[in-house]
Formats: structure tokens, C-alpha cells, sequence
């Protein structure tokens, strides 16, 4: 059974993070919510690439 | 000879004679760097080190490997950006071997590489931030152990972007996010669907939402997702 998040949210169980959920056998919807984008980024804040990793 | 003949093979041997100085200077580096094969703790290692000048003499058989190559080639965003680590490897003669190693965290943090050659990682269980940042496009192989115990791949593949081709033997046995690298090829995506071990009660793996089409249009990936997610993994595409 497939999750998917609402336009501009992502989905979360408080560790993993998607757009779409693919439960796998035994996981539920309801271990699941949605979270705002700007939350989103707030959680995984820190992930800077200081050297700018996008290089040609 | 003359002595103008004498003089003019000097001179002709001189770049070879200089050469070759610099040639045994360097090994003589390196095996003293290598305590002549006998060293088998290279955390840190080549923290920061410029490829241009990685000449190993003597194959390395690591038993701490933690941040060994963390920024190699990249620190700053200048390093040779057609450095290649298993070429220059194999032209050096050595092989990589961190078959002793029960860690390799940030083993390749923020490295510059084309590619990365077969690490053999059966003995490993935590490879936190193993390649995080780091500029590669290919990892030839990674061997798990056969049973797929206590590993921990919290952001191993963290802004891993520019990653397309991996290769698995042996089990992924925990929880694992290769979102960042959205270009992963159909061959890496059956590879990782198919190493998913048939525990995956309360474990997911994370895709690229790039990745998704793939995975649910490929026969060989459709089938491993069937049975991963038959044995509990949950599919996350972020």
C-alpha cells in the first residue's frame, strides 16, 4: 500500500522521510504523518555542503 | 670516446638520473609511510591529501580505516577532478583491503574520485557517513556479511549526488537512505533491492524519488521490492 504526501509536505514516522511511502508488510499509514517542507529542512539543517559539492 | 662524446651522455642521462632519484626518493617515502607493508592503522591517514601525490609502494591491509581518505582530493573544491582511485591503485601495483576493519566511518568523507574500487567490508558493522559529501560516481563493490548484523548506515550515503553506479554481495540487514544519489542505474537499484535481507520488520530504504520509475518498472527490481517489502522493508521515495 502506498502513502502519499500532500503538495509541499513530506511524509515521516520520526526517522524516515518520503514523498511516497511504500509500506512494507507489517508498517501501517497510521505510523505516519505529514510535515511541512520548511519543517523538513529544519530537521535535517546541518546537511551544507561547505565546499559547494555541485562541481562540474 | 671524446671527451665531448663523454660529456654529451651525461647529459643525455642526467633528467634519467634525476628521475630515477626522485623515483627511489619516493618509495622510500612511502614504504617508510607504509612501515614497509607492516601498517595496518590508517585512520586518518590521508586526511586532506591532494591525489597528485598518492604513490603507495605496499598494498594496504587496514585494520582502522576511519576517515582514512576523508577530503582526499577535494579540500576546498580543487583537487584533480580526473583522479581516479582504483586506477592510480592498480598503476601502483597495491590493493585496498579493509577486510580487518570492523568500522569505516567517514572512510571517504568528501572525497574526489571517479570511482572507488571493491572494499570488502564483511567484518564491518558501522559505516556511518562512509561517503558522505563524497564526489564519486562509481563504487565498484561493497561486500556485507552474510547475515546483515548490528550495521549501521546512518547517512553513509549522505549528499552522495553524484553516485551512479554500486554494487552489493553479502546482505543490507538494517535501515538505509541512498536518496542523494538520484542517478543510481537500474543494474545498482536491482543490486541494493536484491541484497535487502528477508528480516526487514520495521526497517525501510530510502530512494530518490528519480529512482521510483525504475524500481516499479524494471521485472528484476519489481521483484526484489516485492519480496523486500513482503519481509517488511518499507520503500520511503524522498
Amino acid at each position: 500500500m502506498k502513502i502519499y504526501a500532500s503538495e509541499g509536505t513530506r511524509l515521516t514516522n520520526g526517522v524516515i522521510f518520503g514523498k511516497v511511502i511504500d509500506l512494507g508488510a507489517g508498517d501501517s499509514p497510521d505510523n505516519y504523518h505529514e510535515i511541512s517542507e520548511t519543517e523538513y529542512q529544519k530537521i535535517i539543517g546541518g546537511d551544507v555542503d561547505e565546499f559547494n559539492n555541485d562541481l562540474p | 670516446m671524446t671527451i665531448a662524446d663523454k660529456l654529451r651522455l651525461i647529459a643525455s642521462n642526467v633528467q634519467k638520473v634525476f628521475d630515477s632519484g626522485k623515483k627511489e626518493e619516493r618509495a622510500a617515502f612511502w614504504d617508510g609511510l607504509q612501515e614497509n607493508g607492516n601498517r595496518v592503522n590508517y585512520a586518518n591517514a590521508f586526511y586532506k591529501w591532494s591525489g597528485d601525490i598518492f604513490y603507495p609502494t605496499r598494498n594496504f591491509n587496514c585494520t582502522q580505516a576511519n576517515s582514512m581518505f576523508q577530503f582526499f582530493n577535494q579540500y576546498g573544491g580543487t583537487g584533480n577532478p580526473n583522479f581516479d582511485l582504483s586506477t592510480r591503485l592498480t598503476e601502483c601495483g597495491v590493493t585496498l583491503n579493509f577486510g580487518g576493519c570492523s568500522s569505516l566511518t567517514s572512510t571517504f568523507y568528501y572525497v574526489r574520485s571517479t570511482s572507488v574500487p571493491e572494499i570488502d567490508a564483511r567484518k564491518c558493522t558501522n559505516f556511518s557517513t562512509m561517503f558522505a559529501y563524497a564526489y564519486i560516481e562509481t563504487i565498484e563493490k561493497i561486500i556485507l556479511n552474510d547475515t546483515g548484523a548490528s550495521q549501521n548506515f546512518t547517512n553513509m550515503f549522505q549528499n552522495c549526488s553524484r553516485l551512479k553506479n554500486i554494487t552489493f554481495e553479502g546482505i543490507i540487514g538494517n535501515s538505509m537512505d541512498v536518496h542523494w544519489a538520484s542517478q543510481l542505474t537500474v543494474e545498482s537499484l536491482r543490486s541494493i533491492l536484491k541484497a535487502l535481507s528477508t528480516n526487514g520488520s520495521g526497517k525501510a530504504i530510502t530512494f530518490a524519488t528519480a529512482s521510483r520509475a525504475i524500481i516499479e518498472s524494471d521485472t528484476e527490481c519489481i521483484q526484489y521490492a516485492t519480496a523486500a517489502k513482503s519481509a517488511g522493508w518499507t520503500f520511503a521515495y524522498n
